[in-house]
């Protein structure tokens, strides 16, 4: 519309312009996160030490790599509740066959992945096939999973695991937190997936309109059952780093889990009904928890607040995700 | 209508009596409106007026800013500049619940009816009638309710039943319950935003005989359409916008066709002649009585490589009904299907689509687009596998975004989808620019048979020869078309062949010697192409 006639001086102060808006459209989020680092720092300079950051990440490493599957399910507009039993479980698997079995470490922490991808792909399964609603089914897999938990370790913790265990969780490449190097991983290869993948595009359009995009022949059961067994399997690494944390396990680690991760992601800006966010999103979600976390103890803010804290957060990221589809809509 | 006191209507400011009988008096004024969208000027300096006892058309290319101008009168959205009087007063419309208080009841392009919902709720939605005693006073009278619902659709002659959810109801029936809706409101002014789109002559009528009984009775019509025939058979006055501008007002009798053309594109169109029949080569699909229990039964037909082959009937007739079946969309009872010769059985649309079919559905916004997406993954989302650069057993895994720019950047242009950006989300594009992208998706795919349901619906006429000349050129390369429309024209000229189905049986098949818009109608309507069938329909130019 007339801009034929702008010169480009014009059209790029207009490209500049609308790239901040996007920007602040998107991620506003983004500039709150950034506004509480800010004060935070000029409270507690030492937030900002290079310590305290990797300490930060660290803290949210786990919640953040659990994060990423959650995305992929979200963004379809499903919703798995399990990923906190599901990570306790294999966090209990692992913890048994090393101390039980005597197996090698490094071959015990592979070895719940395929549960919880079964968990993942039975739920998926009965998702799609049977057409529950996906909060029923992961409800119901939340139970069995933490029960499973329970029956593999007899209710007992186990501890005293070997040290080589520990260097998953606890350990270091140079000044970086091992765990911190595999959340970059997989938030960088989410974020490939879900942009430049067909599944991940297949994701965004299951989750806009799902009717819209099995008529363009995407093959929606498929994927959302991928997203299942991926989110799960995520869940289950979690789990099991955070076992090599403590060197133990116990039957009811990462209890309520779920609820920081959906926080994480939602807090994110991906709509909890589909179809929106995205990773990058995720990334701010799951940091801000931890900053706010890390912020309010450096401050000696007592975790009660710090819990009206985040509920408020997410509502208003909630609200901000309305008003954004209200303008567009 | 009549005197419909059902509820207390909150548009208790307005009736149509009031109206003091004098010819050519301003309901409303509209000056210098401008609105802007992030990206775009949608309206600049726009002057519109509306008169009592008029129907004035409102006229444009996509995305030329009619609806965004309506929208506006309507309180969906607020003006950035301009002033609207209201019956000489100057007025400051808050929200849509003001414009119906104030007596402006609004058909909108994009339905606002809500699914789950009944057809008379929807049609009573915001004005449910309530009982009368205290004690009933916060209770919906349901029966009430429903009688209310009846008496409307009965006014506009259609067979809807009231209590049925709304989700069941194809495009044409929802938008007769959208226009229900308008009606249920005693108001003294109506906008019509693309109203028959979606229709097929027999409710095109009876809308416009609604229509002209309310301009007779004082009220003034605004009326959004891009079929332009509609202009002279309905219109008082036409306003014609362009690039946010309005370019003229002119009284109907001096708007030809033509004029309106120039007047909306800056250039003529020429109606695309008839193409020459081409002789059509192997059979690529070919349908063997398929049914599906009391929708359709025994529809055979088939589709040769360079054919456009049409499908005509009435609404209801189970053209989209029997289009979604082949496409394992829905699935048939029985009936066989073969492509290229080979008997298939489709379980899903995604096997359809691997046997190179496509489905281009009627309903763009419920079935069509992802709406929170941009307009490049809605381009692309039927040829992902297409657009991968490294494949691991067949399968792609990477977008190749160059090429996706390159393919989208020049889709929209061919088509002239009006948008800021390609990555632009679909949702605020106009209407016929929502559909073109619809219809740009399948022409990025690599299918060979292509189902179009309704592919020009509420296109602009430039861009609807545009959607043609692609089909052509389709064919011309070796695909087959399946083509339902319910513009008999647009079948007429792009079809090589037409099967017409009535009450779920084709009743005929036209070659292309037989083809006219006579022998159409006839068979859709009664069933024979004779000519004594031909002399059946009365005025039904238009279907
Ligand atoms: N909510 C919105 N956000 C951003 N841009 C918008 C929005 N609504 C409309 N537009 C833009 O404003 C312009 C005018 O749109 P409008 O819907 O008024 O067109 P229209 O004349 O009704 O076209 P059509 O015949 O296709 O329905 C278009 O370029 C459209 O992209
Ligand atoms: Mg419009």
């Amino acid at each position: 519309m007339g801009q034929t006639s702008e010169t480009s001086a014009q059209r790029t102060g207009a490209h500049v312009k609308r790239a901040v808006q996007t920007l602040f459209r998107e991620y506003s989020i983004f500039f709150i996160f950034l506004l509480v680092c800010v004060v935070i720092t000029s409270i507690r300079p030492v937030f900002l030490s290079v310590d305290n950051i990797f300490n930060v990440i660290r803290q949210v490493s786990m919640i953040g790599i659990m994060s990423v599957g959650m995305t992929f399910v979200i963004l379809s507009a499903d919703i798995d509740l399990s990923v906190g039993s599901v990570a306790g479980l294999c966090g209990a698997l692992t913890a048994g066959v090393i101390a039980r079995q005597g197996l090698p470490p490094l071959v015990a922490i592979f070895l719940p992945l395929p549960v919880a991808a079964l968990l993942g792909w039975v739920m998926g399964i009965i998702i799609t096939k049977a057409k529950v609603h996906s909060f029923v089914v992961s409800l119901g897999m939340m139970s069995i999973a933490r029960g499973l938990a329970l029956v593999y370790t007899k209710g007992l913790s186990i501890g005293n695991l070997p040290k080589e265990f520990g260097a998953l969780g606890g350990g270091m490449v140079g000044p970086i937190p091992i765990p911190v190097i595999i959340f970059a991983a997989f938030m960088i290869l989410g974020y490939l997936v879900l942009t430049r993948t067909p599944y991940g595009r297949a994701i965004y359009a299951i989750g806009g309109n799902q009717e819209a995009a099995r008529l363009s022949g995407i093959k929606v059961d498929r994927y959302r059952i991928m997203n299942f067994v991926i989110c799960s399997t995520l869940a289950g690494f979690a789990g099991i780093i955070l076992a090599s944390r403590t060197r133990s396990a116990w039957p009811a680690a990462a209890t309520g889990w779920e609820l920081d991760v959906i926080t994480a992601v939602i807090i994110g800006g991906t709509s909890f009904f589909g179809g929106r966010g995205g990773m990058v999103g995720t990334l701010i979600g799951a940091l801000f928890l931890g900053v706010l976390r890390n912020g309010a103890n450096l401050i000696g803010v007592s975790p009660f607040y710090q819990q009206i804290l985040i509920g408020t957060l997410v509502v208003i990221a909630v609200v901000i995700d309305r008003l954004r589809q209200r303008r567009t809509a | 209508m009549g005197q419909a006191s059902i509820g207390t209507p909150a548009v208790s400011t307005f009736s149509p009596d009031h109206v003091t009988p004098v010819d050519h008096q301003l309901l409303v004024e509209m000056t210098g409106i401008s609105k802007r969208f992030p990206g775009v000027l949608a309206l600049s300096d726009v002057t519109f007026d509306l008169r009592a006892r008029e129907v004035h058309a409102l006229l444009g290319a996509n995305g030329a800013g009619k609806s965004t101008l309506i929208k506006i009168l309507a309180g969906v959205y607020t003006k950035d500049a301009g002033v609207i009087r209201l019956r000489g007063h100057e007025t400051e419309i808050r929200s849509p619940r003001h414009a119906q208080e104030l007596g402006i009841a609004t058909i909108y392009q994009e339905y606002n009816l809500v699914p789950d919902l009944s057809v008379a709720e929807n049609i009573c939605l915001g004005h449910l009638p309530k009982g009368s005693s205290p004690l009933t006073k916060f209770i919906v009278s349901r029966q009430q309710m429903n009688r209310h619902a009846e008496r409307i659709l009965r006014d506009l002659q259609v067979d809807i039943s009231p209590t049925i959810p709304l989700r069941r109801l194809g495009v044409a029936k929802q938008q007769m319950v959208e226009i229900a809706k308008a009606l249920s409101l005693e108001s003294g002014i109506y906008i019509m935003d693309e109203p028959t789109a979606a229709l097929s002559s027999k409710e095109i009528e009876e809308l416009f005989r609604v229509t002209r009984s309310m301009r007779d009775r004082g009220c003034g019509v605004v009326y959004i359409s891009h079929r332009l025939e509609e202009v002279g058979m309905l219109a008082d006055r036409v306003t014609v916008m362009r690039d946010g501008r309005c370019v003229d007002t002119l009284a109907a009798e001096n708007a030809p066709t033509s004029r309106l053309v120039q007047l909306m594109v800056g250039h003529s169109v020429e109606r695309a002649a008839r193409h020459p029949g081409c002789a059509p080569g192997a059979k690529l699909l070919s349908v063997d009585r398929l049914s599906r229990k009391g929708i359709f039964e025994d529809v055979s037909l088939d589709i040769c490589e360079g054919e456009v082959v049409g499908l005509a009937g009435l609404m209801g007739s189970g053209r989209t009904e029997v289009a979604r079946a082949i496409f394992a969309a829905d699935r048939a009872d029985s009936g066989e299907i073969s492509v290229r010769g080979k008997p298939i059985r489709v379980k899903s649309p995604n096997h359809a689509v691997r046997e190179g079919l496509c489905y281009l559905p009627e309903d763009r916004k419920k079935l069509g687009l992802v709406l929170s997406s941009s307009v490049r993954d809605n381009i692309i989302l039927a040829s992902l596998a297409r657009f991968c650069r490294f494949r691991i057993a067949g399968k792609g895994i990477w977008l190749d975004q160059h090429r996706i720019r390159k393919e989208v950047v020049e889709r929209v242009k061919s088509l002239d989808i009006k948008t800021p950006s390609i990555g632009q989300f679909v949702e605020s594009l106009s209407g016929g620019n929502q559909q073109k992208v619809v219809v740009a998706r399948w022409l990025c795919s690599s299918a060979r048979i292509f189902l179009f349901d309704e592919p020009t619906r509420g296109v602009d006429v430039n861009a609807k020869s545009e959607i043609y000349s692609l089909v052509r050129t389709l064919a011309a390369e070796g695909a087959g078309i399946l083509l339902i429309s319910s513009e008999v024209e647009e079948l007429v000229d792009a079809c090589d062949r037409i099967y017409i189905l009535r009450q779920g049986r084709i009743v005929a098949e036209l070659l292309r010697d037989e083809i006219s818009k006579e022998a159409i109608l006839a068979a859709a309507l009664t069933g024979t192409t004779g000519e004594d069938g031909g002399r059946h329909r009365t005025q039904k130019e238009d279907l």
